[in-house]
């Protein structure tokens, strides 16, 4: 069946059916979508998972009967010029960025709330609590680097 | 190809960084995004949450979209995949895993969208076609979808029209629709495919292909 093939009742069933469609669309569906925007960053490289230790895990656990993961949770984020290590405690988030430097970071919510994350001299910080929700870690060097981890989702 | 002209002219434009672009694009593949999670008989706030995964994923996906055609079956995907996670119940994926990602058929009829992509942009195009009426032609249209259907008499009371113009603007009004650009590009779609297909089919019997058809252009 094409437009072509269409009468005209049923053109107007698909122009019906269209638009009661669009109108279906829960609108905070809509409103989601446009709020991402927000999160563009053009000009930031991405860090992507390179290494998680629950991978690991699950993949041992293939191989051994008996499971000893009371091991704390890692991750590792690159990109081409920073890498973001991560380490899940039960009460905080802790991180290190390499090479070691001094950087200014934010953790962003995907509800679009920012918090600034305090680094020290060597890379080193710590976010507490462990964040609940969906987040991303974004990073800008002294020598204005600037790269966003993929979406971390604990 | 439809989706030359406007889904990919949107990317093109939300990779520029406008950000009007970037929210028709939300809006033009909302419907198709909730008709996915519909299929999923997701609840609503499991819905919302599949939404804003998939837009996420769209977001990063955008500088590496080459074929913006490809687009609604990305986003299909995208959105069964996520529908599944939330239907399995795990949790905790990585979205770098989900970017620019394919899926490969799983063989369970219940889980193939393409259906619902093919729905979704014929109704897209109808609804394009229908917002390039003038408002005037637009609330007739409307009027004449009513539910329960309105005496023409009625009709003509409420737009302040004669009775007997009702019928041949109708009339106009659908054959405008038709010459849509976005419509006609549904069908010149779907005379290209059958065309494709066919020959594959003569090709794999060991015939002599035939010369394609040139299709109906406007």
């Amino acid at each position: 069946m094409t437009p072509d093939d269409w009468t005209e009742e049923e053109l107007l069933a698909e122009l019906q059916a269209a638009l009661r469609a669009e109108q279906e669309v829960p609108g905070a569906l809509v409103d989601a979508g446009k709020a991402v925007w927000t999160w563009r960053s053009v000009d930031a490289e991405l860090a992507a998972l390179t290494y998680d230790s629950a991978l690991e895990t699950m993949t041992e656990q293939l191989v051994a009967t008996r499971s000893e993961s009371a091991s704390l949770r890692s991750l590792t984020y690159a990109s081409h010029n920073l890498t973001i290590e991560l380490e899940v405690t039960p009460d905080a988030l802790l991180g290190q960025i390499q090479p070691a430097q001094s950087a200014r970071a934010e953790l962003a919510a995907r509800d679009g709330a920012v918090i600034p994350i305090q680094v020290d001299d060597v890379g080193w910080f710590t976010v507490r609590p462990v964040p609940r929700s969906p987040f991303r870690i974004s990073c800008t060097t002294a020598d204005g680097v600037r790269v966003v981890t993929a979406w971390i989702d604990l | 190809m439809a989706d030359d002209g406007t889904v990919g002219a949107l990317v093109r434009r939300a990779r520029a960084g406008d950000q009007e672009a970037w929210n028709a694009l939300v809006e033009r593949f909302s419907p198709l995004v909730t008709a996915v999670c519909r299929r999923f008989t997701l609840a609503e706030t499991d819905l919302l949450d599949v939404g804003q995964s998939v837009w996420l994923a769209l977001l990063e996906h955008l500088d590496d979209l080459r074929e913006a055609q490809a687009l609604p079956g990305w986003i299909a995907t995208t959105t069964r995949r996520e529908c599944l996670q939330v239907v399995s119940g795990r949790g905790g994926r990585q979205r770098s895993e989900l970017v620019g990602e394919f899926d490969v058929p799983s063989g369970d009829p219940a889980d193939d969208v393409t259906d619902l992509v093919v729905t979704a942009d014929r109704q897209a195009a109808l609804r394009e076609a229908f917002r390039s009426l003038s408002p005037q032609h637009q609330q007739l249209l409307l009027l004449l979808l009513h539910e329960p259907p309105l005496p023409y008499v009625e009709i003509g009371r409420r737009l302040g029209i004669a009775v007997g113009s009702i019928g041949p603007t109708r009339g106009r009004c659908i054959e405008r629709l038709r010459a849509h650009p976005a419509v006609r590009a549904l069908t010149e779609q779907r005379t290209e495919q059958r065309t494709e297909q066919r020959t594959e089919q003569e090709a794999a019997r060991g015939a002599r292909t035939t010369t394609r058809e040139t299709g109906r252009h406007r």
